[in-house]
């Protein structure tokens, strides 16, 4: 109820505002099992052949007042078929007023700061504000989540955050401060151009556990108008995981990547990636390559190491806008795969077609198809969805 | 083996582009000729005053030079090969809609978007030209692809070139250490709507996904948390349809099998166990 009034209120304050953008849509989708807090906990399920039938609104708005004071809300509302079990779900990602002031601004409500350490939203405040144009100081804090937990108040955490950034026209830097009630960790971020490579990186350490948190590495360079290289090495963290008289420890996992594109001509790239996995003793590989055009994508990506996975997959992919407005996007894209738990080789067809079409300036219509031959994941073999669109301002 | 082939991919790559030119051999100070000699930009850049489309070739051309230059004068006075000296290449190939005629008649002045160009002493290919977040301190993003034709062409790559086939692991990092780069295209729902778990119109995967998503995670190809909390496994897994891994109706399983896959990698064990269940504690507790 208090949701409902929310829902109903704030739109209505937001209506008062000398400015009023945002989105409104609405959609029919089935296919795919969908999370929610209610059937969690009461420990219903779903029959595993149900269609997955569901209605999903979708309302974001954003008010201006009097220049500096804006309000921000996101909210998405999920409603289930089933008569049995008809799963509704009022999702508020954001809702939050932000006020902006010469060298900064102070929001406060419910946002979602983006950030790699604080994947969810919080409900708490934020603050920015900046030395000169070159540094810049965030705090934020509140009440969060954590991700892989379930949304109510009995898990939620107390937050704070802080990070001071420098920057010039070439390059940056900042540092940072996490602390939640379990755990607390300070780290850097970097980024800038040195002789024509880009780069960006990060490092964490996390001081409760006392071992490194995350890092990583991007490098990017174009030789010319034609070829590109990209380098990426990324370092993060498995979950701690105990049970009563077990006690398995987080372990690192390093992944590098090397990605070379070239322009073939025109919009046609072609792409190659070489990854390499690497996850307690076990070494992975993983190579992509894909030929990518305005009215074709063709692709074949690779997978095999010692986790005894082995993966060889192709793309066939076709784009074409018969009329302006209307774009529309169809493929296939076979597999042949083993995990270490089959003794034969399995294969499987995917198809999709996708369409979208804008009309009155201020609408859209989309609408994918995704059927799937084979597959042994889900017991519906297809799955899709149709959504209209109405987009008021920005 | 695959890593040197690999390694050998990229090093074949190297060398090729090492073959490759792109710059001119143009000795042009800009600095030289704005403080020293005091010219304006339009005494050889007078077109761009007019011109209302980027493929404009607003460069000027060498005859322009000698409007205050003695067409006597050595090559090499202007290019360091007087033999065979490489062309200043033209810049045709911008946005047919952009408009300089428009801009400046709105007031702006050529360095600010030219910012610092006064001070360059050396021509390089495409180096003047502003990226565009600087295009981006006065336009505001889009909300729509549709707003993005209002500058670029719709037959135009509009993915931007280091949105290459790494780009998916490597946009989070990118994004928050240089975010205000994100915002010249996105809006922040663009992020929300992968990141939030949605993936409503079935994009963020391949097409394939649905049948080797297990295979991803645990080869560790994307980093599902990103987007998805453990409870999003759940609902096809355990809740919806009760789905058994097959390891674990192999001989052995519930002996040395299990523990040693535990071992290996406890994560994928807490995905559906999350902290611990029933079946655990028939002998761990």
């Amino acid at each position: 109820m208090k949701t409902l009034i929310l829902l109903l209120l704030l739109p209505l304050a937001l209506l008062w505002g000398a400015e009023i953008g945002g989105s409104f849509s609405t959609g029919f989708y089935w296919g795919t099992p969908y999370w929610n807090a209610d059937n969690f906990a009461e420990g219903n399920s779903i029959p595993a052949d149900d269609l997955f039938m569901r209605s999903v609104n979708h309302l974001r708005l954003n008010g201006k007042f009097f220049d500096k004071l804006t309000v921000h809300m996101h909210a998405l509302r999920s409603d289930g078929f089933q008569s049995d079990n008809r799963l509704s779900e009022t999702k508020i990602y954001q809702v939050y007023g932000q006020y902006d002031f010469a060298r900064g601004m102070i929001k406060a409500g419910r946002f979602t700061p983006f950030n790699r350490w604080i994947r969810g939203s919080i409900d708490g405040g934020g603050f920015a504000y900046t030395l000169n144009k070159q540094i810049q100081i965030n705090v934020m804090g509140g009440l969060y989540v954590p991700y892989g937990k379930l949304y109510d108040s009995d898990n939620a955490l107390g937050l704070g955050y802080v990070d001071a950034g420098w920057r010039n026209k070439t390059m940056g830097a900042k540092v940072k401060v996490y602390a939640d009630e379990d755990i607390t960790k300070a780290g850097a971020d970097f980024f800038g151009i040195w002789k024509k490579i880009s780069f960006s990186g990060n490092y964490g350490f996390d001081f409760t556990n006392q071992r490194l948190a995350d890092g990583g590495l991007n490098l990017f360079y174009a030789f010319n108008n034609k070829l590109t290289v990209s380098g990426n090495y990324r370092l993060f963290r498995s979950d701690d995981w105990q049970i009563a008289q077990v006690d398995f420890p987080s372990i690192l996992i390093e992944r590098y990547s090397l990605g070379l594109r070239y322009k073939v001509f025109g919009n046609y790239f072609l792409d190659f990636r070489q990854m390499l996995s690497m996850a307690s003793e076990f070494n992975d590989y993983m190579t992509y390559l894909n030929l990518n055009g305005k009215y074709f994508h063709v692709g074949v990506n690779y997978v095999a190491g010692d986790s005894n996975n082995e993966r060889i997959g192709l793309i066939l992919g076709a784009r074409y806008s018969p009329f302006r407005g209307l774009n529309l996007a169809a493929g296939i894209a076979p597999v042949d795969y083993l995990t270490p738990a089959d003794e034969e080789r399995l294969q499987s067809i995917a198809y999709y077609f996708r369409a979208n079409y804008s009309f009155l300036e201020n609408f859209i219509i989309s609408a994918n198809f995704n059927y799937y031959q084979d597959n042994r994941a889900l017991e519906s073999s297809h799955r899709g969805g149709i959504q209209i669109r109405y987009n008021f301002g920005s | 083996m695959k890593l040197k082939i690999a390694i050998g991919l990229l090093l074949l790559g190297l060398v090729v582009a090492g073959t490759i030119q792109w710059e001119s051999d143009l000795i042009f100070s800009h600095k030289q000729h704005a403080e020293d000699v005091g010219a304006e930009c339009d005494a050889c850049h007078a077109a761009a005053y007019t011109s209302v489309s980027g493929t404009d070739d607003l460069l000027p051309p060498m005859e322009t030079c000698y409007d205050c230059h003695d067409t006597e004068m050595a090559c090499t006075g202007c290019h360091q090969r007087d033999d065979d000296p490489i062309l200043l290449p033209r810049i045709t190939d911008y946005s047919p809609k952009f408009n300089h005629k428009v801009h400046v008649e709105n007031g702006m002045n050529c360095l600010t978007c030219h910012e610092g160009i006064e001070q360059q002493v050396h021509v390089n290919e495409g180096i003047h030209i502003m990226d565009m977040d600087g295009c981006m301190t006065c336009h505001q993003t889009p909300a729509e692809l549709a707003g993005c034709y209002l500058c670029h062409l719709e037959t135009e790559n509009l993915v931007p070139v280091n949105h290459a086939e790494s780009w998916n692991q490597m946009h989070g990092m990118v994004s928050e250490t240089g975010a205000n780069n994100c915002q010249s295209c996105h809006l922040q729902s663009y992020c929300i709507d992968c990141h939030q778990g949605e993936n409503l119109h079935n994009q963020t995967h391949p097409a394939e996904f649905l049948a080797t998503h297990a295979i991803s995670w645990q080869v560790h190809e994307m980093e599902c948390s990103s987007c998805h909390t453990r409870n999003y496994c759940i609902e096809c897994h355990v809740e919806v349809n009760r789905v058994i891994p097959v390891n674990h109706l192999m001989a052995g399983w519930s002996g040395k099998e299990h523990a040693f896959e535990a071992r290996r990698n406890a994560e994928n064990c807490s995905v559906c166990h999350t902290q611990g269940d029933v079946v655990c504690g028939q002998c761990h507790f």
